[in-house]
Protein backbone atom coordinates (compact mmCIF):
# COMPACT_ATOMS: atom_id res chain seq x y z
CA UNK A 1 0.00 0.00 0.00
CA UNK A 2 1.24 3.16 -0.90
CA UNK A 3 0.25 6.19 1.48
CA UNK A 4 0.95 10.00 2.20
CA UNK A 5 1.13 11.52 5.93
CA UNK A 6 -0.25 14.97 6.82
CA UNK A 7 0.59 17.50 9.25
CA UNK A 8 -1.52 20.48 9.77
CA UNK A 9 0.71 22.96 11.18
CA UNK A 10 0.98 26.35 12.23
CA UNK A 11 3.35 26.84 8.90
CA UNK A 12 1.13 25.31 6.37
CA UNK A 13 0.38 21.78 5.50
CA UNK A 14 3.11 18.93 5.33
CA UNK A 15 3.40 16.30 3.47
CA UNK A 16 5.63 12.73 4.18
CA UNK A 17 5.39 10.28 1.05
CA UNK A 18 8.37 7.77 2.61
CA UNK A 19 6.51 6.91 5.91
CA UNK A 20 7.19 9.51 8.00
CA UNK A 21 10.75 9.73 7.74
CA UNK A 22 10.99 13.40 5.88
CA UNK A 23 7.93 15.92 5.28
CA UNK A 24 7.55 18.39 2.97
CA UNK A 25 5.54 21.73 2.20
CA UNK A 26 4.66 22.12 -1.41
CA UNK A 27 6.21 25.09 -3.30
CA UNK A 28 5.34 28.24 -2.08
CA UNK A 29 4.74 30.28 -5.36
CA UNK A 30 2.10 27.88 -6.23
CA UNK A 31 0.80 25.73 -3.17
CA UNK A 32 -2.52 27.40 -3.42
CA UNK A 33 -2.22 29.20 -0.24
CA UNK A 34 0.35 30.91 2.45
CA UNK A 35 2.81 28.60 3.88
CA UNK A 36 3.06 30.07 7.34
CA UNK A 37 -0.89 30.25 6.79
CA UNK A 38 -2.22 28.57 10.15
CA UNK A 39 -3.86 24.98 9.24
CA UNK A 40 -5.82 23.14 11.68
CA UNK A 41 -7.37 20.50 10.22
CA UNK A 42 -7.12 17.70 7.08
CA UNK A 43 -9.73 15.98 5.96
CA UNK A 44 -9.24 12.58 3.73
CA UNK A 45 -12.02 10.27 2.18
CA UNK A 46 -11.61 6.51 1.38
CA UNK A 47 -13.36 6.95 -1.97
CA UNK A 48 -11.16 10.03 -3.19
CA UNK A 49 -7.78 8.71 -2.39
CA UNK A 50 -5.20 11.97 -3.51
CA UNK A 51 -7.54 14.43 -1.96
CA UNK A 52 -6.88 16.52 0.84
CA UNK A 53 -9.60 19.34 2.54
CA UNK A 54 -7.60 21.82 4.75
CA UNK A 55 -8.91 24.08 7.30
CA UNK A 56 -6.79 26.99 7.46
CA UNK A 57 -7.32 30.84 8.33
CA UNK A 58 -7.53 31.65 4.51
CA UNK A 59 -10.22 29.58 4.24
CA UNK A 60 -10.80 25.94 2.95
CA UNK A 61 -9.04 24.23 0.78
CA UNK A 62 -8.70 20.93 -1.78
CA UNK A 63 -5.65 19.68 -2.73
CA UNK A 64 -5.22 17.09 -5.78
CA UNK A 65 -2.41 14.60 -6.57
CA UNK A 66 -3.67 15.46 -9.69
CA UNK A 67 -2.41 19.31 -9.35
CA UNK A 68 0.24 18.84 -6.33
CA UNK A 69 -1.45 22.46 -5.05
CA UNK A 70 -4.17 23.50 -2.56
CA UNK A 71 -7.17 25.20 -4.52
CA UNK A 72 -9.37 27.52 -2.81
CA UNK A 73 -13.01 26.77 -2.15
CA UNK A 74 -15.15 29.83 -1.76
CA UNK A 75 -17.11 29.77 1.26
CA UNK A 76 -18.44 31.80 3.86
CA UNK A 77 -15.64 30.90 5.99
CA UNK A 78 -13.06 32.74 4.17
CA UNK A 79 -13.15 35.19 6.92
CA UNK A 80 -13.20 32.45 10.09
CA UNK A 81 -10.66 30.30 11.47
CA UNK A 82 -11.81 26.50 9.88
CA UNK A 83 -10.35 23.89 12.60
CA UNK A 84 -12.38 20.88 12.17
CA UNK A 85 -13.46 19.52 9.07
CA UNK A 86 -15.30 16.28 8.61
CA UNK A 87 -17.38 14.46 5.25
CA UNK A 88 -20.13 11.78 5.77
CA UNK A 89 -18.31 8.41 5.00
CA UNK A 90 -20.90 7.21 2.47
CA UNK A 91 -21.13 10.77 0.67
CA UNK A 92 -17.76 13.06 -0.09
CA UNK A 93 -19.67 15.51 -1.44
CA UNK A 94 -21.51 16.31 2.67
CA UNK A 95 -18.58 18.28 3.57
CA UNK A 96 -19.25 19.82 7.93
CA UNK A 97 -17.04 22.36 9.30
CA UNK A 98 -15.95 23.46 12.38
CA UNK A 99 -14.83 26.90 12.82
CA UNK A 100 -13.71 29.95 15.57
CA UNK A 101 -15.96 31.38 16.33
CA UNK A 102 -17.73 28.56 17.39
CA UNK A 103 -20.39 27.83 14.26
CA UNK A 104 -21.05 24.87 11.93
CA UNK A 105 -20.93 25.19 8.12
CA UNK A 106 -22.39 22.50 5.74
CA UNK A 107 -21.93 21.76 2.49
CA UNK A 108 -24.13 19.08 0.50
CA UNK A 109 -22.19 19.61 -3.01
CA UNK A 110 -19.23 18.82 -2.71
CA UNK A 111 -18.32 23.00 -0.88
CA UNK A 112 -20.24 24.77 -3.99
CA UNK A 113 -23.15 26.09 -1.75
CA UNK A 114 -22.78 26.44 2.29
CA UNK A 115 -25.24 26.85 5.28
CA UNK A 116 -24.75 28.28 8.31
CA UNK A 117 -26.38 26.16 10.96
CA UNK A 118 -28.49 27.42 13.99
CA UNK A 119 -26.11 26.52 16.37
CA UNK A 120 -26.54 28.04 20.17
CA UNK A 121 -22.70 27.54 21.27
CA UNK A 122 -21.49 30.12 23.59
CA UNK A 123 -20.33 32.93 21.56
CA UNK A 124 -18.02 34.16 24.44
CA UNK A 125 -16.51 32.49 26.65
CA UNK A 126 -14.34 34.21 30.00
CA UNK A 127 -11.20 31.64 30.06
CA UNK A 128 -10.75 31.54 25.92
CA UNK A 129 -12.46 34.70 24.60
CA UNK A 130 -14.19 32.99 21.83
CA UNK A 131 -15.63 29.13 21.71
CA UNK A 132 -13.92 27.03 18.92
CA UNK A 133 -14.63 23.69 17.45
CA UNK A 134 -12.56 20.70 18.72
CA UNK A 135 -14.35 18.34 16.62
CA UNK A 136 -16.97 16.77 14.40
CA UNK A 137 -18.31 13.62 13.70
CA UNK A 138 -20.72 11.44 11.76
CA UNK A 139 -22.60 9.19 13.62
CA UNK A 140 -21.12 5.46 12.71
CA UNK A 141 -24.95 4.16 13.21
CA UNK A 142 -27.76 6.89 12.09
CA UNK A 143 -26.34 9.18 8.72
CA UNK A 144 -28.86 12.38 9.73
CA UNK A 145 -27.20 12.46 13.38
CA UNK A 146 -24.02 14.85 13.37
CA UNK A 147 -21.97 15.43 16.75
CA UNK A 148 -19.89 18.21 17.50
CA UNK A 149 -17.66 18.78 21.07
CA UNK A 150 -17.17 22.54 21.61
CA UNK A 151 -14.29 24.70 23.45
CA UNK A 152 -15.70 25.38 26.05
CA UNK A 153 -19.45 24.61 25.84
CA UNK A 154 -19.96 20.87 25.95
CA UNK A 155 -21.04 18.18 23.65
CA UNK A 156 -23.74 19.42 20.85
CA UNK A 157 -26.10 17.03 19.07
CA UNK A 158 -27.87 17.38 15.65
CA UNK A 159 -30.37 14.19 14.80
CA UNK A 160 -31.48 16.40 11.29
CA UNK A 161 -28.38 17.03 9.97
CA UNK A 162 -27.22 20.30 11.43
CA UNK A 163 -31.10 21.90 10.87
CA UNK A 164 -31.44 21.81 14.86
CA UNK A 165 -28.99 21.67 17.71
CA UNK A 166 -28.94 19.80 21.18
CA UNK A 167 -26.60 20.79 24.36
CA UNK A 168 -25.99 17.71 26.01
CA UNK A 169 -23.51 17.83 29.11
CA UNK A 170 -25.35 16.56 32.26
CA UNK A 171 -22.89 14.78 34.26
CA UNK A 172 -20.03 16.59 32.38
CA UNK A 173 -17.22 17.43 34.85
CA UNK A 174 -16.17 20.21 32.46
CA UNK A 175 -17.61 21.61 29.34
CA UNK A 176 -14.07 21.92 27.90
CA UNK A 177 -14.77 19.17 25.45
CA UNK A 178 -12.08 17.82 23.11
CA UNK A 179 -13.24 14.47 20.81
CA UNK A 180 -15.86 11.48 20.68
CA UNK A 181 -15.51 7.58 20.00
CA UNK A 182 -18.38 5.52 19.43
CA UNK A 183 -18.89 1.96 20.08
CA UNK A 184 -22.36 0.39 18.70
CA UNK A 185 -23.11 -3.30 19.66
CA UNK A 186 -24.74 -5.85 17.91
CA UNK A 187 -27.57 -5.78 20.67
CA UNK A 188 -28.59 -2.23 19.92
CA UNK A 189 -26.00 -0.72 22.91
CA UNK A 190 -24.35 1.81 22.62
CA UNK A 191 -21.10 3.77 24.30
CA UNK A 192 -19.71 7.13 24.03
CA UNK A 193 -16.34 8.46 25.25
CA UNK A 194 -15.71 11.89 25.64
CA UNK A 195 -12.08 13.38 25.86
CA UNK A 196 -12.18 16.81 28.19
CA UNK A 197 -9.80 19.61 29.96
CA UNK A 198 -11.24 17.17 33.02
CA UNK A 199 -10.60 13.50 32.13
CA UNK A 200 -12.52 11.36 29.76
CA UNK A 201 -16.44 10.82 30.15
CA UNK A 202 -18.73 8.18 29.25
CA UNK A 203 -22.40 7.73 28.04
CA UNK A 204 -24.39 4.63 27.80
CA UNK A 205 -27.60 6.70 27.00
CA UNK A 206 -26.46 8.38 23.84
CA UNK A 207 -24.88 11.09 25.15
CA UNK A 208 -27.70 12.32 27.70
CA UNK A 209 -25.65 11.68 30.43
CA UNK A 210 -22.02 11.43 31.03
CA UNK A 211 -20.35 9.91 33.94
CA UNK A 212 -16.52 10.41 34.18
CA UNK A 213 -14.31 7.70 33.90
CA UNK A 214 -11.21 6.54 36.39
CA UNK A 215 -8.27 6.60 34.79
CA UNK A 216 -5.39 5.71 36.81
CA UNK A 217 -2.63 5.33 34.36
CA UNK A 218 -3.33 9.20 33.47
CA UNK A 219 -0.58 10.95 34.43
CA UNK A 220 -2.54 14.10 33.80
CA UNK A 221 -6.09 15.44 33.66
CA UNK A 222 -5.74 16.73 30.22
CA UNK A 223 -6.88 13.90 28.06
CA UNK A 224 -7.13 15.70 24.03
CA UNK A 225 -7.93 13.14 21.39
CA UNK A 226 -9.52 9.68 21.00
CA UNK A 227 -9.24 7.28 18.25
CA UNK A 228 -10.07 3.59 17.35
CA UNK A 229 -7.93 2.38 14.85
CA UNK A 230 -10.35 0.36 13.28
CA UNK A 231 -14.06 1.38 12.74
CA UNK A 232 -16.14 0.40 15.53
CA UNK A 233 -13.76 -0.91 17.23
CA UNK A 234 -13.30 -1.66 21.36
CA UNK A 235 -9.73 -0.46 20.85
CA UNK A 236 -9.54 3.19 21.62
CA UNK A 237 -6.58 5.44 21.98
CA UNK A 238 -6.41 8.47 24.22
CA UNK A 239 -3.83 11.39 24.08
CA UNK A 240 -2.91 12.90 27.12
CA UNK A 241 -0.99 16.12 28.74
CA UNK A 242 -0.17 18.25 31.29
CA UNK A 243 -1.93 20.90 30.38
CA UNK A 244 -2.48 22.48 26.64
CA UNK A 245 0.48 23.14 25.33
CA UNK A 246 2.05 21.71 28.06
CA UNK A 247 5.20 20.33 28.55
CA UNK A 248 4.86 16.70 28.66
CA UNK A 249 2.37 14.10 27.19
CA UNK A 250 1.11 9.86 27.18
CA UNK A 251 -0.31 7.60 25.45
CA UNK A 252 -3.18 5.08 26.72
CA UNK A 253 -4.11 2.25 25.03
CA UNK A 254 -8.10 0.74 25.90
CA UNK A 255 -8.73 -2.74 24.58
CA UNK A 256 -12.13 -2.63 25.65
CA UNK A 257 -13.63 0.96 25.11
CA UNK A 258 -12.73 1.97 28.14
CA UNK A 259 -13.28 0.10 30.66
CA UNK A 260 -9.44 -0.56 31.63
CA UNK A 261 -6.61 1.25 30.21
CA UNK A 262 -2.58 0.80 29.37
CA UNK A 263 0.14 3.18 29.05
CA UNK A 264 1.37 3.08 25.59
CA UNK A 265 5.65 2.72 25.21
CA UNK A 266 6.95 5.73 23.83
CA UNK A 267 10.50 5.87 22.36
CA UNK A 268 11.57 9.05 23.34
CA UNK A 269 9.69 11.42 25.99
CA UNK A 270 6.81 13.81 24.61
CA UNK A 271 7.97 17.34 24.91
CA UNK A 272 4.34 18.50 25.19
CA UNK A 273 0.76 17.11 24.96
CA UNK A 274 -0.06 14.37 21.97
CA UNK A 275 -2.36 16.46 20.14
CA UNK A 276 -3.91 14.53 17.81
CA UNK A 277 -3.86 10.56 16.47
CA UNK A 278 -4.04 9.62 12.59
CA UNK A 279 -5.91 6.60 11.70
CA UNK A 280 -7.05 4.89 8.73
CA UNK A 281 -9.51 1.95 8.13
CA UNK A 282 -7.04 1.03 4.81
CA UNK A 283 -4.32 -0.35 7.86
CA UNK A 284 -5.64 -0.16 11.79
CA UNK A 285 -1.79 -1.55 12.85
CA UNK A 286 -0.64 1.94 11.27
CA UNK A 287 -1.25 4.87 13.55
CA UNK A 288 0.27 8.69 13.35
CA UNK A 289 0.30 10.62 16.64
CA UNK A 290 1.93 14.08 17.12
CA UNK A 291 2.33 16.31 20.26
CA UNK A 292 1.62 20.12 19.46
CA UNK A 293 5.01 21.38 20.23
CA UNK A 294 5.87 19.32 16.68
CA UNK A 295 7.01 16.04 17.43
CA UNK A 296 5.50 13.39 15.53
CA UNK A 297 4.94 9.00 16.45
CA UNK A 298 4.24 6.13 14.77
CA UNK A 299 2.98 2.59 15.57
CA UNK A 300 2.86 -0.17 13.00
CA UNK A 301 1.52 -2.70 16.01
CA UNK A 302 -2.06 -0.97 16.67
CA UNK A 303 -0.60 1.58 19.14
CA UNK A 304 1.03 -0.48 21.91
CA UNK A 305 4.55 1.04 21.38
CA UNK A 306 5.54 4.40 19.38
CA UNK A 307 8.68 5.22 17.76
CA UNK A 308 9.35 8.99 17.42
CA UNK A 309 10.36 10.21 13.77
CA UNK A 310 13.60 12.18 13.53
CA UNK A 311 11.91 15.15 11.59
CA UNK A 312 10.20 17.55 13.77
CA UNK A 313 7.29 20.48 12.72
CA UNK A 314 6.92 23.50 14.89
CA UNK A 315 3.27 23.56 16.13
CA UNK A 316 1.42 20.96 14.79
CA UNK A 317 -2.68 20.66 15.36
CA UNK A 318 -3.60 17.51 13.29
CA UNK A 319 -2.10 14.44 11.65
CA UNK A 320 -3.54 11.85 9.23
CA UNK A 321 -2.58 9.46 6.71
CA UNK A 322 -4.21 8.16 4.05
CA UNK A 323 -3.76 5.66 1.07
CA UNK A 324 -2.45 7.15 -2.81
CA UNK B 1 -6.12 54.89 6.93
CA UNK B 2 -8.91 52.44 5.52
CA UNK B 3 -7.72 49.69 3.66
CA UNK B 4 -8.94 45.83 2.16
CA UNK B 5 -6.92 42.95 2.92
CA UNK B 6 -7.52 41.51 -0.69
CA UNK B 7 -6.17 37.75 -1.17
CA UNK B 8 -6.71 37.16 -4.86
CA UNK B 9 -5.52 33.44 -6.41
CA UNK B 10 -4.17 34.36 -9.56
CA UNK B 11 -4.07 32.29 -12.12
CA UNK B 12 -1.32 31.68 -14.34
CA UNK B 13 -1.33 30.94 -18.63
CA UNK B 14 -0.54 27.11 -17.52
CA UNK B 15 -2.47 26.85 -14.70
CA UNK B 16 -0.60 27.78 -12.15
CA UNK B 17 -1.78 29.68 -8.78
CA UNK B 18 -0.13 32.42 -6.69
CA UNK B 19 -1.48 33.60 -3.83
CA UNK B 20 -0.49 37.23 -2.50
CA UNK B 21 -1.84 39.28 -0.42
CA UNK B 22 -2.26 43.42 -1.14
CA UNK B 23 -3.72 45.95 0.63
CA UNK B 24 -6.21 48.73 -1.81
CA UNK B 25 -6.74 51.73 -0.05
CA UNK B 26 -7.87 53.75 -3.07
CA UNK B 27 -10.73 52.48 -5.55
CA UNK B 28 -12.32 54.18 -8.63
CA UNK B 29 -15.20 53.03 -9.70
CA UNK B 30 -15.71 53.81 -13.92
CA UNK B 31 -13.05 56.95 -12.65
CA UNK B 32 -14.74 58.30 -9.15
CA UNK B 33 -13.20 57.36 -6.39
CA UNK B 34 -15.29 55.25 -3.83
CA UNK B 35 -14.98 54.24 0.05
CA UNK B 36 -12.04 51.57 0.09
CA UNK B 37 -14.54 50.01 3.11
CA UNK B 38 -17.47 49.70 0.35
CA UNK B 39 -15.24 46.48 -1.01
CA UNK B 40 -15.57 43.21 0.06
CA UNK B 41 -14.66 40.05 -1.15
CA UNK B 42 -17.21 37.63 0.46
CA UNK B 43 -19.89 37.10 -2.38
CA UNK B 44 -22.58 36.37 0.53
CA UNK B 45 -24.60 39.22 1.11
CA UNK B 46 -27.46 39.65 3.12
CA UNK B 47 -28.84 42.04 1.08
CA UNK B 48 -32.37 43.14 -0.11
CA UNK B 49 -33.23 41.12 -3.29
CA UNK B 50 -34.57 44.05 -4.99
CA UNK B 51 -31.13 46.06 -5.17
CA UNK B 52 -29.68 46.20 -8.26
CA UNK B 53 -26.54 45.24 -9.29
CA UNK B 54 -23.40 45.82 -12.04
CA UNK B 55 -21.23 43.62 -13.51
CA UNK B 56 -17.74 44.62 -13.86
CA UNK B 57 -14.17 44.01 -13.87
CA UNK B 58 -11.02 45.28 -11.37
CA UNK B 59 -7.70 46.45 -11.60
CA UNK B 60 -5.56 45.65 -8.74
CA UNK B 61 -2.12 46.89 -8.20
CA UNK B 62 0.44 44.40 -7.48
CA UNK B 63 4.24 44.04 -7.80
CA UNK B 64 4.29 40.96 -10.91
CA UNK B 65 1.90 43.28 -12.56
CA UNK B 66 -1.67 44.37 -12.14
CA UNK B 67 -4.09 41.79 -12.26
CA UNK B 68 -7.33 41.57 -13.87
CA UNK B 69 -10.82 40.32 -11.13
CA UNK B 70 -14.45 40.06 -12.09
CA UNK B 71 -16.34 42.02 -10.34
CA UNK B 72 -20.32 42.71 -8.71
CA UNK B 73 -21.38 46.26 -7.96
CA UNK B 74 -24.65 46.75 -5.99
CA UNK B 75 -26.77 49.33 -5.72
CA UNK B 76 -26.15 50.19 -2.60
CA UNK B 77 -22.96 50.70 -3.60
CA UNK B 78 -20.99 47.84 -2.46
CA UNK B 79 -18.23 45.76 -4.66
CA UNK B 80 -17.81 42.57 -4.40
CA UNK B 81 -14.66 41.54 -5.68
CA UNK B 82 -13.69 37.83 -6.61
CA UNK B 83 -10.80 36.69 -5.71
CA UNK B 84 -9.92 34.77 -8.51
CA UNK B 85 -7.81 36.95 -10.79
CA UNK B 86 -5.53 36.84 -13.75
CA UNK B 87 -2.18 38.62 -14.36
CA UNK B 88 -3.17 41.45 -16.82
CA UNK B 89 0.37 40.82 -18.34
CA UNK B 90 -0.67 37.64 -19.77
CA UNK B 91 -3.34 38.86 -21.49
CA UNK B 92 -1.34 41.95 -23.04
CA UNK B 93 -1.13 40.54 -26.75
CA UNK B 94 -4.72 39.49 -26.99
CA UNK B 95 -6.46 41.53 -24.35
CA UNK B 96 -9.03 42.32 -27.32
CA UNK B 97 -10.65 38.92 -27.45
CA UNK B 98 -10.87 39.03 -24.00
CA UNK B 99 -15.19 39.33 -22.68
CA UNK B 100 -16.95 40.29 -19.42
CA UNK B 101 -20.79 38.95 -19.78
CA UNK B 102 -20.20 37.48 -23.33
CA UNK B 103 -18.98 41.62 -24.04
CA UNK B 104 -15.86 42.51 -25.27
CA UNK B 105 -13.94 44.59 -23.07
CA UNK B 106 -13.09 47.26 -25.10
CA UNK B 107 -16.71 48.12 -24.92
CA UNK B 108 -16.57 48.27 -21.68
CA UNK B 109 -13.14 50.27 -21.32
CA UNK B 110 -9.90 48.78 -21.96
CA UNK B 111 -7.75 47.65 -18.74
CA UNK B 112 -4.64 49.80 -19.85
CA UNK B 113 -7.08 53.08 -20.56
CA UNK B 114 -8.24 52.75 -16.91
CA UNK B 115 -4.73 52.03 -15.62
CA UNK B 116 -3.75 55.08 -17.73
CA UNK B 117 -6.24 57.43 -16.28
CA UNK B 118 -5.67 56.33 -12.58
CA UNK B 119 -2.32 57.73 -12.77
CA UNK B 120 -0.16 53.99 -14.06
CA UNK B 121 1.15 52.68 -17.23
CA UNK B 122 1.02 49.58 -19.00
CA UNK B 123 0.16 47.17 -16.08
CA UNK B 124 1.46 49.32 -13.41
CA UNK B 125 -1.18 50.51 -11.03
CA UNK B 126 0.43 52.85 -8.35
CA UNK B 127 0.74 51.01 -5.14
CA UNK B 128 -2.52 50.55 -3.34
CA UNK B 129 -4.73 51.17 -6.27
CA UNK B 130 -7.87 49.36 -7.74
CA UNK B 131 -10.10 50.38 -10.81
CA UNK B 132 -12.71 49.26 -11.86
CA UNK B 133 -15.12 49.21 -15.14
CA UNK B 134 -18.76 48.61 -15.56
CA UNK B 135 -20.93 47.12 -17.97
CA UNK B 136 -24.49 48.22 -18.17
CA UNK B 137 -27.10 46.55 -17.53
CA UNK B 138 -28.71 44.52 -13.95
CA UNK B 139 -26.59 41.37 -13.50
CA UNK B 140 -25.58 39.51 -10.07
CA UNK B 141 -22.81 37.37 -11.97
CA UNK B 142 -19.58 38.53 -13.54
CA UNK B 143 -17.59 36.10 -16.36
CA UNK B 144 -14.54 36.70 -17.70
CA UNK B 145 -13.94 34.66 -20.89
CA UNK B 146 -10.27 34.16 -22.39
CA UNK B 147 -11.26 32.27 -25.58
CA UNK B 148 -7.26 32.03 -26.10
CA UNK B 149 -6.24 30.54 -23.25
CA UNK B 150 -9.61 29.00 -23.16
CA UNK B 151 -10.13 29.61 -19.65
CA UNK B 152 -12.74 31.73 -17.54
CA UNK B 153 -13.48 33.21 -14.06
CA UNK B 154 -16.78 33.31 -12.96
CA UNK B 155 -17.97 35.52 -9.98
CA UNK B 156 -21.18 35.50 -8.73
CA UNK B 157 -23.16 37.30 -5.61
CA UNK B 158 -25.95 35.25 -3.47
CA UNK B 159 -28.71 37.74 -1.87
CA UNK B 160 -30.39 37.19 1.32
CA UNK B 161 -33.41 38.90 2.52
CA UNK B 162 -33.39 41.24 4.79
CA UNK B 163 -36.82 41.43 5.57
CA UNK B 164 -37.49 37.86 7.16
CA UNK B 165 -35.50 36.08 10.24
CA UNK B 166 -34.58 32.94 8.35
CA UNK B 167 -34.39 31.52 12.04
CA UNK B 168 -36.89 33.25 13.81
CA UNK B 169 -38.39 32.17 16.86
CA UNK B 170 -36.05 29.67 17.05
CA UNK B 171 -32.67 32.79 16.97
CA UNK B 172 -31.03 31.78 20.12
CA UNK B 173 -29.82 34.96 22.56
CA UNK B 174 -26.16 35.03 23.19
CA UNK B 175 -24.86 32.60 25.76
CA UNK B 176 -21.91 32.69 27.80
CA UNK B 177 -19.94 29.97 28.38
CA UNK B 178 -18.54 29.62 32.15
CA UNK B 179 -15.41 28.13 31.03
CA UNK B 180 -14.09 24.53 32.98
CA UNK B 181 -14.51 25.83 36.16
CA UNK B 182 -18.27 24.83 36.22
CA UNK B 183 -19.50 27.72 38.34
CA UNK B 184 -21.10 31.34 37.61
CA UNK B 185 -17.99 33.66 36.94
CA UNK B 186 -18.40 37.31 36.22
CA UNK B 187 -17.24 38.97 32.93
CA UNK B 188 -14.05 40.75 33.80
CA UNK B 189 -14.62 43.66 31.60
Amino acid sequence: MTYKAYAATMQSVWFSDDEGQSWNRLLTPTGGFYNEARCWSVQTHAARPGEVLAGTDQGLYRYSEKTKRFDHIPSPMDGLHILKIAQDPHDPDTIVCGTRPAEVFISHDNGDTWTRCNLDASTECWFINTSRITSVHFDPRDRDTIWITVEIDGVFRSTDRGRTWELIIRGLHDNDTHDLVFRDRDDGSRTILCSTEDGVHRSDDDGTTWTQLRVPQAKWDYFRSLKQPGENSDTVIASVGDKPSGEAGQLLISRDFGESWAECALSHPANSTFWSIGTNAADTDLLYVCTIFGQIFKSTDGGESWTKMARELGEIRMIAWAPV
Amino acid sequence: MSLFLFQPHITGPEGAVTTPDVIVDHVFLDGAPKPVGLISANPWQQVNPAETAQAGFAITALGGGAILSPVVVLGSGMIIVSRQAWRLNNLHDHIGEVTLNGQPLSDVGLPDVLVCDAGGTDDALPRGYMVIGLVTGNSVTSELADPILARSLSHRVVFEPLDQDRWGADRPKPRYSVGPTQKDVTHYI
